[in-house]
């Protein structure tokens, strides 16, 4: 049996790993990476914006639900009619169906995302892509922001610990956003911290942790 | 040849042009109704009706029209009112923003798309169950 | 078929709560709390606290149990932890190390 389902009644806090195809219909809020196929339905919930090295990942995704967090695929990547994404987007071959809506960085280059160029790009776009998901989940609801999702993240390293209060990530709101995107366009290396406010240090993090 | 004469508007734009494949424009384009671009832009593109980027057509700055279809190569940023649509073949590098964005597979896109919507409410904190819990509950689990 | 299968080369760590019928022929590490029956295929792995209406053991469990109903391990199947659960039945060939409390 390679087929795994996480049913409507479920829901995950941890990680999703392993070989064949997983249809997400309930929740999991953590990272999900699986070799073959993921789908994630209408009922699907996913929230794993917590950075890293892509949060879902798999040969090929499918989304008809929710996500917040990093899509990434070997081949491709399907939002289907009714799939709301909050995050980047990357796979050779990207659809995006009339009712599919994302917000985020989409990019069909280079999907094997460890090729230097590539590389070097999504570095440079990192800031405004580590802001992303925190911009729209602010006008949603101030209490549990996007770092909700972090607990989901099993044995972090301890420097990510550095706590924040939750409320931070939620305040954090277009101004940073807007600054960072004509720079990072222009491929410009992302500026060094302190001109980048909150939305930077995610961004840094994130390139560690991607390498 | 010109899609953009069969559709129609409501303004003052039942006009539809179309830059042939053999022109080249460098500056601003600007107009009311709908505009088939199969040759060569470089600059700024406003029109009020449908902008379509056809197979041969070449844009090189900031286009703004109530919908944009691009089957051939863009470079810029793309705000539309209504839809934008890439089909396959095309090359688009910018970012979009709209009501809806639809990419097709196969086409090459690089950059950030901003469609405007509300995620389910349950998606940042599920129903019926408490919200998502503090951090360090969830960590503890998933290390035991 | 509705309810959750977590199938066999997938590895879940962290906590699976649900309210309908999970499988596990995969590896669950950390806690499964399901308010419905949890089935461990021959092949599953779970090292975790496991809380449900019922259980049927057939792969391997490190963790303590808590089951409203019934517990049956099957043969071959293997067990590290206390049981607690009105009824429990275990096969010849299971493998069990633990305690049992049928106190309910």
């Amino acid at each position: 049996m390679s087929g795994s389902r996480i049913g409507r009644g479920t829901v995950i806090r941890g990680a999703v790993r392993g070989e064949g195809d997983l249809e997400i219909e309930g929740r999991v809020e953590g990272i999900v990476e699986v070799e073959g196929e993921l789908g994630v339905s209408a009922s699907g919930r996913v929230v794993s914006s917590d950075g890293g090295a892509g949060t879902l990942s798999a040969r090929r995704i499918s989304v008809s639900g929710a996500v917040a967090g990093d899509l990434s695929a070997q081949e491709a990547i399907v939002l289907e009619e009714g799939a709301r994404v909050l995050g980047n987007l990357r796979a050779p071959s990207i659809g995006i169906r009339p009712g599919g809506l994302v917000k985020g960085h989409v990019s069909t280059e280079g999907a094997a995302a460890h090729g230097g160029r590539t590389q070097a790009r999504s570095a440079a776009v990192s800031p405004k892509a580590a802001s992303a998901p925190a911009r729209a989940a602010a006008p949603e609801r101030a209490a549990p922001p996007v770092r909700a999702a972090a607990p989901a993240r099993p044995a972090p390293p301890p420097s990510r610990q550095a706590p924040r209060p939750p409320t931070r990530a939620a305040a954090r709101v277009e101004p940073a956003v807007e600054q960072a995107a004509p720079v990072a366009r222009k491929g410009a290396p992302a500026p060094v911290m302190p001109a980048l406010k909150k939305g930077a240090k995610g961004a840094m993090k994130k390139q560690k942790g991607a390498r | 040849m010109s899609r953009g004469s069969t559709m129609h508007r409501s303004s003052s734009s039942d006009e539809a042009h179309l830059l042939g494949r053999t022109v080249k424009v460098r500056g601003r384009v600007t107009g009311d109704g709908d505009l088939r671009v199969e040759g060569t832009i470089e600059g700024d593109v406003r029109v009020s009706g449908e902008l379509t980027i056809g197979t041969s057509g070449v844009v090189t700055g900031q286009t703004n029209a109530q919908a944009v279809v691009v089957e051939g190569n863009l470079q810029g940023d793309v705000q539309a009112v209504g839809e934008i649509a890439i089909r396959a073949g095309a090359r688009v590098e910018g970012n979009l923003s709209g009501a809806t964005v639809a990419l097709d597979e196969g086409a090459s896109f690089d950059g950030r798309i901003d469609t405007d919507f509300e995620l389910p409410d349950d998606l940042m904190s599920p129903a019926g169950e408490g919200g998502a819990r503090p951090s360090r509950d969830a960590r503890r689990g998933g290390r035991r | 078929m509705a309810g959750t299968i977590i199938g066999q080369g997938i590895v879940i760590e962290g906590e699976v709560t649900s309210d309908e019928a999970v499988i596990v022929a995969g590896t669950v590490r950390g806690k499964l709390t399901v308010d419905g029956p949890v089935t461990i295929e021959a092949s599953g792995v779970v090292e975790a606290d496991i809380g449900a209406t019922s259980l049927s053991n057939g792969g391997s469990i490190t963790g303590n149990v808590v089951v409203g109903d019934r517990v049956d391990l099957l043969s071959g199947s293997r067990l590290v932890g206390d049981v607690k659960s009105a009824r429990v039945t275990i096969a010849d060939g299971a493998m069990f190390k633990g305690n049992v409390d049928m106190d309910s």
